[in-house]
């Protein structure tokens, strides 16, 4: 039986000699969070419209749909991401201590950072930062409906925060808290 | 919190992975214990003091403060 504790770098795989064990690791605990990004990544493409003045509304189509069907759909992104979080912490158990308390400070910062840039998402959006960064991804600014190669950019903005968004988040937040804090360890 | 483990690692000719494989910890643990960053857990405490069969105050000392 190994006796290595779980390496917390290769979350972000970022490690210099990276091998394709830490890939399969890296693939193993990220599973869910990439399901939970493609159908949350699916369900705002097919079921919101991401067209201003209408953006991160249901279409009216599917709010046709069977509330229960709607409801299935709508919760798939959540259930994976709940998934995630448990394969994740598992990975985190498996730590040795001063990692586990570094990886679990950086999700915390992460946790906090999140919530609060969706806090004040709304006010960012109603000061027009949301509608700039929608023109400023479209080819010169000019009006289209059709999806463009960096609506990706828009996803992320999308109105409400969308599961997708929010993971991206805290998945950004949580590098940028690890870095600093295993600073002071190096 | 002070520590001899450098000195003691030093003295079995050990590298901060191989201590680091002994103690089931990664060698970055180890370099911060070596370094007073981290102060280890009771467990992994005694963990260093089985290893180097000596007292848990024999290797780490608390300081004035």
């Amino acid at each position: 039986m190994s006796n290595k504790p779980n390496d917390p770098e290769v979350l972000l795989n970022f490690k210099k000699n990276s091998q394709w064990a830490d890939a399969k690791v890296f693939m193993k605990v990220n599973y869910w969070l990439f399901i939970c990004l493609a159908t949350g990544a699916a369900n705002a493409l097919l079921f919101h419209t991401i067209v201003p003045p209408l953006d991160g509304v249901l279409r009216e189509d599917f709010l046709t749909w069977p509330v229960g069907i709607r409801l299935i759909i709508e919760s798939v992104p959540l259930l994976a991401g709940l998934l995630w979080a448990r394969s994740l912490a598992r990975f985190i158990r498996g730590m040795d201590e001063l990692h586990r308390r570094i990886t679990i400070e950086a999700w915390l910062i992460a946790a906090l950072a999140t919530l609060g840039f969706l806090s004040i998402w709304p006010l960012l959006d109603a000061a027009g930062i949301s509608a700039s960064v929608y023109w400023a991804t479209h080819f010169h600014g000019e009006f289209t409906d059709k999806p463009h190669f960096i609506l990706g950019f828009w996803l992320l903005l999308d109105k409400p925060p969308s599961i997708f968004l929010t993971l991206c988040l805290l998945y950004g937040f949580y590098i940028l808290g690890y870095f600093i804090l295993i600073r002071c360890y190096k | 919190m002070k520590n001899k483990l450098r000195e003691l690692r030093a003295a079995k000719e050990w590298s901060q992975s191989d201590l680091a494989d002994k103690l089931g910890v990664s060698r970055q643990t180890v370099n911060a214990i070596e370094t007073e960053k981290y102060d280890p857990s009771l467990p992994l405490a005694f963990k260093v003091a089985r290893l180097f069969k000596l007292p848990i105050e024999e290797i780490f000392e608390l300081g004035k403060d």
